[in-house]
């Protein structure tokens, strides 16, 4: 099943007979659908939504979809929801907007759910063709991706984990929220290379720990480091000898956030690789970084 | 020959207000399985956060009757979500129980899986309160009426036996 239909199948059903009607191209291109209590449902495609010909989305409705994307077991996702997401078969995430209830942990569920954002996932093989070269021109060193929320880190991630596990590496992944392979049942949905092993579902700082004491690999992958907890496991790993891939929030202009700022000024990555999104084109560009 | 039938008439009667008696000790052993289902459920709840699908499929094994067969076919409808609403699969699932009972447990398909798992766990202690309480009545209505239902279904046979002879 592709991300769209994985994305579609969470849909109450005249939601998804709307978006299924969509054309194929459009389909193939589809980013995100966005449903918001009391709006038409819309996909985001290049960057601008666009509605799917539906009333407005009613609350049942999303609920409804909340129920299928959890198993009807929303208590059973109150660590997903405190990471700010539903981890949904296929890969799919889902961003939700509510009123959150607190327990002990923090957030523990939400209610008054008022909108979602189904992320479609999405492997596009080749899409690290022109950056390739560069990236391994005197061995694969630790290298940065910076981009934009939803510029298509994640899924040149997954393309350079499959290119460089096919290339003979052993990486191992701390796959944090299931999307960067989504493993099911211990396999992978996502080709992620012959010699690649994921660790799904734990903090970066414990994944990290567990795959090098466990896995011996050449290089780790992890998605997405936000937290200074995530910096400081990702440069732990770094000074533990093995080559680090791991993606960060960040735009070429504008502020540093804390956790990009913490990872370059480390010196543990030779190389950036800017990701940016112009009207749902990727463009990829490689950067070399000082030495420490 | 007349007293052959009076007998099979008395012995009738009592074998009518044993079924009578039996109904209301099935009922009384229905709602105690009702309230041990409600207990575990709390349990899975409060202790391991368990997803509602392995939570019925855990059930299912772990309990028999109708209490078992309500938490098999809310298993199977799990796997139906995106095409039916959580709150119906319930409703068809407590299809398998006497009116009284569905009507008991027919408001928590409006919170199963919903909230949190705190907010879940205080609907399923009311509900389960509430089956005791159905349940010790039933117990009582067994103690209270069984053998009177036996007895007057025996002698009222007898009455009639003795009318008819």
């Amino acid at each position: 099943m592709d991300g769209f239909m994985a994305a579609a199948a969470l849909l109450p059903p005249m939601l998804r007979r709307s978006a299924m009607a969509l054309d194929p191209a459009e389909r193939a291109v589809c980013e995100e659908i966005r449903l918001r209590r009391g709006q038409v449902g819309t996909v985001l495609m290049a960057g601008r939504e666009y509605g799917l010909g539906t009333g407005p989305v009613t609350e049942r409705e999303l609920l409804a979809v909340v129920d299928t994307a959890t198993g009807a077991s929303m208590h059973a996702a109150g660590e997903q929801l405190r990471r700010g997401f539903l981890a949904a078969p296929g890969g799919v995430r889902v961003g939700v907007c509510g009123t959150a209830v607190s327990g002990p942990m923090g957030m523990e569920s939400l209610r008054q759910i008022s909108s979602l954002a189904l992320r479609i996932p999405r492997a596009v093989p080749g899409c690290a063709d022109g950056i390739w070269p560069a990236l391994t021109a005197d061995g694969f060193t630790s290298t940065l991706i910076v981009s934009p929320p939803g510029a298509g880190k994640t899924t040149l991630l997954r393309e350079l984990i499959r290119r460089l596990s096919g290339a003979g590496w052993r990486v191992a992944v701390a796959d944090e929220r299931g999307e960067i392979a989504d493993a099911w049942q211990g396999e992978p949905a996502f080709d992620v290379g012959p010699h690649t092993d994921v660790l799904t579902g734990l903090g970066k700082a414990q994944a990290l720990g567990i795959l090098l004491r466990g896995m011996g690999p050449q290089i780790v992958a992890v998605d997405e480091a936000a937290d200074p907890s995530d910096t400081d496991a990702i440069l732990a790993a770094a000074g533990c000898g093995v080559a680090v891939l791991a993606t960060v929030h960040g735009a070429p202009e504008g502020p540093e956030s804390p956790a990009l700022r913490a990872l370059l000024t480390s010196g543990a990555f030779r190389r950036r690789v800017w990701v940016e999104s112009v009207d749902g084109v990727r463009r990829y560009e490689v950067e070399a970084l000082p030495c420490a | 020959m007349r007293l052959t039938g009076a007998a099979l008439l008395v012995g009738a009667g009592a074998l009518a207000g044993l079924a009578g008696a039996d109904a209301l000790r099935r009922r009384a052993a229905l709602r105690a399985a009702l309230c041990r289902m409600l207990e575990m459920m709390g349990y899975e709840l409060e202790r391991f956060r368990t997803p509602l699908p392995d939570m019925f499929q855990k059930l299912s094994v772990l309990l028999d009757g109708q209490a078992g067969e309500l938490c098999r076919r809310m298993g199977s409808g799990l796997e139906q979500l995106g095409e039916r609403e959580l709150a119906e699969i319930w409703t068809d699932a407590l299809a398998v129980l006497p009116t009284a009972e569905r009507a008991i447990l027919l408001p928590l398909g409006a919170v199963l899986g919903r909230y949190g798992a705190e907010e879940q766990l205080r609907a399923v202690t009311a509900t389960r309160l509430e089956m005791e309480q159905a349940r010790d009545r039933a117990r009582l209505e067994l103690q209270e009426r069984g053998r009177m239902v036996v007895g007057v279904s025996a002698a009222g046979a007898a009455l009639l036996a003795v009318l008819l002879l």
